[in-house]
């Protein structure tokens, strides 16, 4: 699969693997809560509806989607920056 | 010219093989739009109703295999009450019943390999096992009194017009409420402190590390199934036929993520109503789709209409959201590898077998279910109430979960309230970020 070029450097890296609904979205926020404005947040999710429970809780919160879901065999890599 | 519905790259050359590989693209390896797979999954439950005289449904077989077990250990269950009702001669192969449950899994484990989703997804805390198995006991317990699931009592049976489904919907609400009060308790949300924390790193470029061809299992897997199916469908064609239902039930619902707990849980934390209006919009579909075969006298099985059933969705909704999924859920999902969802599948089954235990044990079926007649709208209020009501009904759902979705979420018990989040420090990011941030 052809991905961007340019990778997106996250400041942090939170690991989801294994954990299914409903805590992924509350875990990406309770991280993004701990971080600075403008710093990136990578989310590593393998449950497959957290590609898009998650960026749907962190825009609602006001933060910033990066880019599209870069997938890894089953593994998600998400992008968010904090507002 | 191009197809309606092929989407053709200018890139990409239309040959035959790109059309095929965009078709599997499509079909096997992105996900349906949920009303996509809930429809399929209406028009395929009409249909299994037009030829089998009953609507999709699993807990029942669930109960037997629990039943089963016991039996091996010579307990006499063929004495109990629950299973002189329901019945539990023979074995999963030698019931129609079975090839259905059994298929699910099936078509559930292609679909997850096909679209190279398999994976074993242990959780990271080990409480979420004892909370799947939890979880499960409750949601079998539950569905049983209420002499079904998420499918038996709610997607077949409100169609059906049976009052009972109305019922275990209307516990659905405040079982799910519960459900994710228990959930998101510190108990099993787990201290940050506790879990695996964010850690920084500095090439986030994921290494791609060779897959399994997942893709060629799943299409050995499902000629193999197809062979099984040939072969069942000759020594005896109803196992054969149930079994494919089955494959495609279970084939569904994986390619749809059709998780009811998500469309009742959803409500109370993200607001999402997506899932729910798509089911509400399928459930429309096969309320027409059964009224007509209930006219020509197939199918229409009522249940009892007893506070049992309202009981057993308030405890099938909290123990749907602990374990995360329901009958259709965890079938799903625990054949993509979750571990947490074998767990419920084994306290669903567990938890089933307790309620037929204590159907007459502690006298649940008394209490609860005896004397409360088995009501069909169709019999009560007549054909045009009835079908107007469950539409109505169902419609009223859909904008219920619309309504509340765009609710303005001041007073939402969000995970953390926005009133909360302190602006960021300027500055402040480099002098925290070494001590914030640790590696697990």
């Amino acid at each position: 699969m052809a991905q961007a070029e340019e990778r997106i450097t996250a400041d942090r890296v939170l690991d989801l693997c294994g954990e299914a609904c409903p805590y992924p979205p509350i875990y990406t926020l309770e991280e993004i809560q701990d971080m600075s404005s403008g710093e990136v947040l990578e989310v590593i999710t393998d449950h497959p509806p957290s590609v898009t429970n998650v960026p749907q809780a962190v825009v609602k919160e006001g933060h910033e989607v990066l880019g599209e879901p870069v997938r890894n065999g089953a593994e998600f890599h998400l992008f968010f920056r904090v507002k | 010219m191009a197809t309606p519905g092929t989407t053709i790259h200018p890139e990409v050359e239309d040959t035959f093989a790109a059309r095929l590989k965009g078709v599997y693209q499509t079909v096997f390896v992105n996900y349906w739009p949920y009303w996509a797979a809930c429809l399929t999954a209406a028009v395929l439950n009409i249909i299994l109703l037009a030829y089998w005289n009953s609507a999709w449904g699993v807990t029942a077989e669930l109960t037997r295999w629990g039943g089963h077990v016991l039996a091996l250990f010579g307990v006499p269950v063929e004495e109990w009450l629950y299973f002189r009702d329901i019945g539990i001669e023979g074995n999963p192969f030698t019931r129609t019943s079975g090839w259905l449950t059994v298929g699910m899994l099936g078509g559930a484990l292609v679909g997850a390999l096909l679209s190279g989703n398999f994976r074993i997804r242990m959780p990271q805390q080990k409480i979420r096992l004892l909370q799947g198995f939890l979880g499960g006991v409750l949601a079998g317990f539950g569905a049983r009194l209420a002499m079904g699931c998420n499918l038996g009592s709610f997607f077949s049976a409100v169609p059906q017009f049976s009052l009972h489904g109305w019922l275990f919907m209307l516990g659905l609400f405040p079982g799910t409420y519960l459900g994710v009060k228990i959930a998101l308790h510190p108990l099993f949300l787990g201290r940050r402190g506790r879990r695996r924390r964010a850690a920084v790193r500095r090439s986030s470029a994921p290494a791609q590390k060779p897959l399994l061809p997942q893709p060629v299992v799943g299409g050995i897997v499902a000629i193999l199934f197809a062979a099984l199916a040939y072969w069942a469908i000759s020594v005896e064609a109803a196992f054969g036929i149930l079994f494919l239902f089955g494959i495609g039930f279970g084939f569904l619902i994986q390619r749809g993520r059709i998780c009811f707990t998500s469309a009742f849980r959803e409500m109370w934390i993200t607001r999402q109503g997506d899932l729910a209006r798509a089911l509400a919009f399928a459930m429309m579909v096969s309320t027409l789709g059964f009224a007509a075969l209930i006219h020509s006298g197939i199918g229409g099985n009522a249940q009892f209409a007893a506070p049992g059933i309202f009981i057993g969705g308030l405890i099938f909704g909290i123990g749907i959201v602990l374990a995360g999924g329901c009958e259709s859920g965890w079938m799903y999902r625990s054949m993509e590898g979750y571990v947490q969802l074998w767990m419920a599948g084994l306290g669903t089954v567990t938890g089933a077998t307790l309620l037929a235990w204590a159907w007459d044990g502690w006298g649940l079926y008394d209490f609860f279910i005896a004397g409360w007649p088995a009501i069909n709208l169709v019999e009560s209020w007549g054909w045009p109430s009835a079908i107007f009501a469950t539409l109505g009904l169902l419609g009223a759902w859909y904008l219920l979960v619309t309504w509340w979705e765009t609710r303005t979420p001041q007073e939402q018990e969000a995970p953390i309230p926005s009133a909360e989040r302190q602006p960021a420090p300027r500055g402040a990011s480099a002098a925290s970020q070494p001590a914030t941030i640790q590696a697990k």
